[in-house]
């Protein structure tokens, strides 16, 4: 029987095997590297220091509020492209993709020119309000779901339109109403995709590093992120910098790793 | 409860232009080939689609009227469509998919599990209960589409081709629980199908459409009698023809002329059973026979014993002949033939 196989398959082509290989060194060393730099002795002092406390903490808090948002803004805004026809739906779409392909710092500085005191909208937010975003974490987390939020509607959005939306015929035709179709139906079915959209949206806040500091600054404590205090410590404290970003790694691929089999394959 | 329809639905090029009168406990099969508009009627009266001119009145309440406006949602109609692929909620039990139409309306948990209990066990599918849909056999599945859509209690009951996506063998077992089924059903029904046996086997009338226009409507009895157009007639396997009559003449498309044993006048269909349809290998002498034609064998079609040879011609006409016969007179494809039916055979009645 293997006589069999060994003689009818092809053998792999070795130039395209090769240049794979490479390409897994290429994403491997700079990993590695980083392994081999840190100083692990040290590194319990350097992650425990309060200034990285604070940044970590404050990675935290932002890069999940920003998921928040992304979920609660990006669900409705995915569901009206996938499910209803409106004049100028393609330019929305372009919109919406828009911070995907943009520099992040183009993307702050966007901000900037919107949201500070003295900006077309900020403006409006600083008088009536007392709103300033810039120099503060709510800043921070207007930037993030800037560069995080499209992530989360194209992957809903995409879900929303491959289902079959027959379903949701028949579950009208069964008296549920639209708000009882989506609990009950249209959302369970694409909850794989939710998560998905959801932890690439978080994945992309908690990496934010251009828009951040050009919107919000970096005030160690109120808007300096784990990327940012990265940045910061590189040429000082290289230890405590590279500590900070193994502990990135780290976060990111416990979650990579939990999410993998329960849901990002299926989506 | 009663289903008055007139359906008027443009899509591009296609039009659907059909009335439709259901009475409770009446079973109509809306027969028809593939692209004819039947599963559109369906989504029409389900309030999937609106319709762009006519009415639909369900109990004599308008639900959808483009004269008026009037447009009562799929969701406030109360109008169950079973689809073709039945269309289970995947991550929902049995019992929960029969459950969703009451969960919907507004009944409690508690009562709306204990009432699709009921309807699952009069189905026969208590032990499916807690089965996710891709456990289920499509037999099974079928079922627990139709006891989903039977729970809430419709006005008006749709199957879109019940037994299309089942092997044979089920088919035959599921036809009859439907028909048991159908019959327990108070209200009025409507099955879309492009099998005629489904439709003699589960309705009480037929509307048979083609193109998007009904060429019959009528008791089944009459259907299988008089058919009306080709579609239906080769369903029943009878050769139709159509033509204009004078006399004991009718001239059909072609140009030809049938003798007919009554006389009639105008527009008229000629119907002949195959086994009236002599075949000759020669141009048969003089004889009784009214009717002779010259045509070539273009097919052949085995049935048990007999065949049924497709006749191109001036008149085509299909002829049912013993297996043995075939043999005798050597028939093979294309070949020159002559066919031959008594005027008393054929029988016509106005188009």
């Amino acid at each position: 029987m293997s006589e069999v196989v060994a003689r009818t398959t092809r053998r792999p082509p070795l130039a395209v095997v090769g240049a794979a290989t490479l390409t897994v060194v290429f994403f491997a060393l700079p990993l590695l590297g980083l392994l081999q730099r840190a100083a692990w002795s040290s590194l319990w002092t350097d992650l425990t220091t309060p200034e990285a406390l604070s940044a970590l903490r404050l990675s935290l808090v932002c890069s999940l509020s920003a998921t928040a948002l992304s979920v609660l803004l990006g669900f409705p805004l995915a569901w009206t492209l996938a499910r209803i026809a409106f004049p100028g739906k393609a330019l929305v779409r372009a919109l919406v993709l828009v911070p995907l392909v943009l520099p992040p710092v183009v993307g702050g500085v966007a901000l900037v020119s919107a949201f500070s005191p003295g900006g077309a909208a900020g403006r409006y937010l600083f008088d009536w309000f007392g709103v300033q975003l810039p120099s503060s974490t709510t800043g921070v987390i207007v930037a993030e779901t800037f560069v995080a939020l499209p992530f989360f509607v194209i992957t809903v959005e995409a879900a929303l339109r491959s289902m079959d939306s027959r379903f949701e015929d028949v579950a009208a035709t069964l008296g549920a109403g639209r708000w009882y179709t989506f609990r009950r139906v249209s959302l369970p079915l694409i909850v794989p995709s939710v998560v998905a959209g959801a932890v690439l949206s978080w994945a992309r806040a908690l990496g934010e590093f251009g828009a951040t500091i050009t919107f919000a600054g970096r005030i160690e404590g109120t808007t300096e992120t784990l990327p940012l205090a990265i940045y910061r410590l590189l040429d000082r404290r290289p230890d405590t910098a590279v500590a900070m970003s193994l502990a990135l790694l780290a976060i990111s691929l416990v979650v990579l790793v939990a999410l993998r089999g329960r849901w990002l394959e299926r989506a | 409860m009663s289903l008055l329809a007139q359906l008027g639905v443009r899509r591009g090029a296609f039009r659907l232009d059909v009335s439709l009168e259901v009475e409770s406990g009446q079973v109509v099969a809306l027969l028809g080939p593939n692209g004819s508009g039947k599963s559109t009627a369906l989504h029409a009266l389900a309030g999937l689609v609106a319709i762009d001119e006519g009415t639909i009145e369900l109990d004599g309440a308008s639900v959808d009227d483009p004269a008026t406006g009037a447009f009562v949602p799929p969701n406030e109609r109360s109008v169950s469509l079973v689809f073709q692929d039945y269309l289970l909620f995947p991550h929902l039990t049995a019992i929960e998919n029969v459950a969703f139409g009451l969960r919907a309306r507004g009944i409690g948990a508690r009562v709306a599990r204990e009432q699709a209990e009921s309807w699952l066990e009069q189905f026969g599918l208590d032990d499916k209960a807690t089965c996710k849909p891709r456990e289920l056999s499509g037999g099974q599945a079928q079922r627990v589409a139709l006891t989903r859509a039977l729970a809430p209690n419709p006005r008006l009951l749709l199957l879109d081709e019940p037994l299309a996506s089942l092997d044979a063998g089920t088919r035959a077992i599921v036809r009859r629980d439907l028909r048991r089924h159908l019959d327990a059903f108070e209200g009025p029904a409507i099955i879309v199908t492009h099998d005629p046996l489904d439709a003699l086997a589960l309705a009480t009338h037929v509307v048979a459409i083609d193109a998007g226009r009904i060429t019959q409507a009528g008791p089944i009895a009459d259907l299988t009698a008089r058919p009306r157009s080709r579609y239906v007639a080769d369903l029943v396997g009878l050769n139709l023809l159509g033509g204009v009559a004078h006399g004991t003449t009718i001239t059909v498309a072609s140009g030809a002329t049938i003798t007919t044993a009554e006389p009639g006048e105008g527009a008229v269909f000629a119907l002949i059973h195959p086994h009236a349809v002599a075949l000759h290998t020669r141009p048969p002498p003089e004889g009784s026979p009214r009717n002779q034609w010259a045509g070539r064998a273009a097919g052949f079609d085995l049935l048990g014993d007999r065949v049924r040879v497709r006749v191109a011609g001036a008149v085509p006409l299909v002829a049912e002949i013993t297996a043995a016969a075939l043999t005798d007179l050597g028939l093979h494809d294309g070949q020159e033939v002559w066919t031959a039916v008594k005027a008393t055979e054929i029988v016509t009645y106005p188009r």
